[in-house]
């Protein structure tokens, strides 16, 4: 469904230019559960970015559901919208929100009552609903992983990209977001997560192994 | 729609004080321009009803110069009244240039006077304008005779009652009509008798008030600008009913001491008039046009044209001043909030709505700003003599427009520069 082309991505740094990644070419199924590994530095979230539409290639194309993706901008906000469901490395809360309001973000309307259950089943999946009213701030890191997850999944997208999410996790709870991703993928989302972790990685249905922004094997 | 404005009102929010001041700050600039506009195109205004009415036209005062040996001897001659009554003849009739008489030098003393100090002749000098004779005080005004044309050629209107007619200007009546200078309403009412000294010049037994002039109602006489407020204005002298002896020497300096309304050069004016008293005999040199510059047009014009400027200087300087504050306050602002633009990229917001929340702070500051100098205008209009023009609110909406539209654009350019990926990865 989700196709890359020889998906390029270079920075001009003080010591020359540097390729992040580096014709990077990857299918990626409807439906299927993916792991990218590898090591810090790889290029792991640059092709995460690159795929969510939020960072520009400098060459290369993306395929989705055999149609050529624009790279403008625009066109890559509005696959954004309608697609992807993103957590981020770092989770980007906003701070100045509670994890109710966080988790609002991307609705349309978040003050209706149907908002407000949507919130709350989610929350109580990720076991979160007591945290609701809390500020980011005031939680701990695996609390804020899950604020991020929530909101990511809140409007429901097809395409689940997840950058460490489990990474401030104990492997309790690491394993609980791991149920909750393949339960997505069971009912038909396509997931794909950022890891180090091997065990989390074999819990996916494809491992793709990064190494200098180039893709150093596959396992299915 | 729904998330841009709740978000935005968040952001916004956040710096609430700060917002207000910014609002105040454009609010205020925006009051002034729109003033400045105002008070600008109502001096224009004037200044092209002025312009209008006097267009290329020249004020020279005829003045003549009967002191002298000549003089004497012109006036004991046997046909110097028709000699003169035939030159006046020629200037009313003529094609080249406008005939106005305002006599001012010969004044009326009345009986009973009931008008305002400053109708009073010797007013402005301090003097005495009060006189008695056979145990009667008369006081003399600020009298100009006039005729029939002045109130088309000049800023003269009425107040109420009506201009003189053609037969005000027949004394053969014992009453003779008078109109009112501005300050003298309240004192005197249409219809009122004035009873003047008998023993004037013009042989007028009574002045009966016909009406009042609209306030600072002006006549021009080329070397000043002459308001009419404490004058009583009487008809001179019909040509014909003059001509007829009884016609007093008074009468006739009246008539020949008069204004011309040209658009020929002064040199030219000069040779016109020459030509008009060879015409009916009258030797060179006893009439002359006073060749004064029309100056009062020319600084009119030129305190119009600077204080245009200068409002015009404020206003550009304003607009720039506001322009530079709300594109600087909404480039410190994105710079604040990329962090959070990014997050909300990767929550699903789109380009576009992102753009609008960016917008948003100058749309709301301009347009808010807009509407409320434009009702502050407003009410200051309805309490003052200015007029907020349609066509100037207007002109401000389009200039402004413009601004916000360049504001807006170079925002989303200074955003569209930013990596929202580097951003995210900060803490
Ligand atoms: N904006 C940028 N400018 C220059 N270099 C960059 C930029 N963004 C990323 N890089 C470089 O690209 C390389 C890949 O970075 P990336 O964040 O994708 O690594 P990663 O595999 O996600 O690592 P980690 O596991 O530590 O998150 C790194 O060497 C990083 O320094
Ligand atoms: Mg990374």
């Amino acid at each position: 469904m989700l196709e890359l082309k020889n998906i390029t991505k270079e920075y001009n740094t003080d010591s020359g230019s540097f390729k992040a990644v580096d014709n990077v070419s990857l299918t990626i199924e409807k439906g299927s559960m993916t792991a990218l590994i590898g090591k810090s530095g790889s290029g792991k979230s640059t092709l995460l970015n690159i795929i969510s539409g939020l960072t520009k290639p400098t060459s290369g194309e993306i395929v989705f559901c055999g149609k050529k993706l624009g790279l403008s901008q625009r066109a890559m906000s509005d696959f954004r919208y309608e697609h992807i469901g993103f957590v981020v490395q770092n989770f980007a809360l906003v701070n100045q929100k509670t994890a109710f309001d966080n988790i609002a973000l991307p609705l349309k309307n978040s003050r209706s009552k149907k908002s407000a259950k949507k919130i709350e089943e989610i929350s109580k999946r990720l076991g979160i609903y007591d945290k609701l009213s809390q500020y980011p701030y005031n939680m701990s890191g695996g609390e804020c992983q899950r604020v991020a997850i929530a909101r990511a999944l809140i409007n429901e997208p097809d395409i689940i990209l997840a950058d460490e999410p489990t990474g401030a996790l104990d492997s309790k709870t690491s394993a609980e977001i791991m149920d909750l991703f393949k339960a997505l993928n069971s009912h038909g989302r396509t997931v794909i997560i950022v890891t180090h972790d091997k065990d989390i990685a074999s819990q996916c249905g494809r491992i793709i192994e990064i190494s200098d922004g180039r893709i150093s094997g596959r396992e299915q | 729609m729904n998330r841009i404005i709740r978000e935005s009102k968040w952001i916004l929010g956040r710096s609430k004080l700060f917002t207000l001041l910014l609002f105040i700050l454009v609010n205020s600039a925006l009051t002034v321009t729109i003033f400045s506009r105002v008070v600008s195109s109502e001096i224009s205004a004037d200044a092209d009803d002025y312009k209008k009415r006097n267009e290329d036209n020249c004020y020279y005062r005829l003045l003549d110069d009967l002191e002298g040996e000549d003089g004497n001897s012109f006036e004991r001659s046997a046909q110097c009244k028709n000699k003169q009554f035939r030159f006046l003849a020629e200037l009313q009739d003529s094609k080249d240039l406008e005939y106005y008489i305002c006599g001012d030098n010969s004044s009326v003393g009345i009986v009973d006077f009931k008008g305002n100090e400053k109708t009073k002749r010797n007013y402005e000098n301090g003097g005495s304008s009060e006189y008695v004779f056979d145990n009667i005080t008369y006081t003399e005004v600020k009298t100009m005779f006039v005729s029939k044309n002045v109130s088309d050629g000049f800023d003269v209107k009425m107040s109420s009652g009506e201009w003189f007619d053609s037969n005000d200007y027949d004394y053969n009546n014992e009453t003779v009509s008078c109109i009112l200078g501005n300050e003298y309403e309240g004192s005197y009412k249409i219809g009122d008798l004035i009873k003047p000294d008998d023993n004037n010049e013009f042989n007028i037994k009574q002045l009966r008030v016909r009406g009042f002039l609209k306030e600072d109602s002006y006549i021009n006489n080329g070397t000043q600008i002459k308001l009419l407020n404490r004058y009583m204005l009487i008809p001179s002298r019909d040509i014909a009913v003059s001509q007829q002896s009884r016609a007093s020497n008074a009468d006739r300096y009246i008539k020949l001491t008069g204004i011309i309304k040209t658009e020929r050069p002064v040199n030219e004016i000069n040779d016109i008039v020459k030509q008009y008293m060879k015409s009916a005999g009258i030797p060179d040199g006893l009439y002359y046009v006073e060749s004064s510059t029309n100056n009062n047009l020319k600084m009119f014009n030129m305190d119009i044209a600077r204080i245009n400027e200068l409002l015009g200087i404020i206003t550009v300087f304003l607009n720039i001043f506001c322009f530079f504050l709300v594109l600087t306050v909404t480039i410190l602002f994105i710079n604040r909030n990329t962090k959070y633009f990014a997050t909300l990229s990767i929550c699903g917001f789109r380009r576009s709505e992102i753009y609008g929340m960016i917008c948003f702070t100058p749309i709301v500051l301009y347009s808010l700003g807009y509407i409320i100098s434009v009702i502050v205008n407003a009410v200051y209009a309805m309490f003052t003599e200015l007029s907020l023009r349609i066509r100037d609110v207007l002109l401000i909406l389009a200039e402004e427009a413009a601004v916000l539209g360049v504001v807006c654009i170079v925002c989303v350019l200074v955003f569209r520069s930013k990596d929202l990926a580097v951003s995210l990865r900060r803490r």
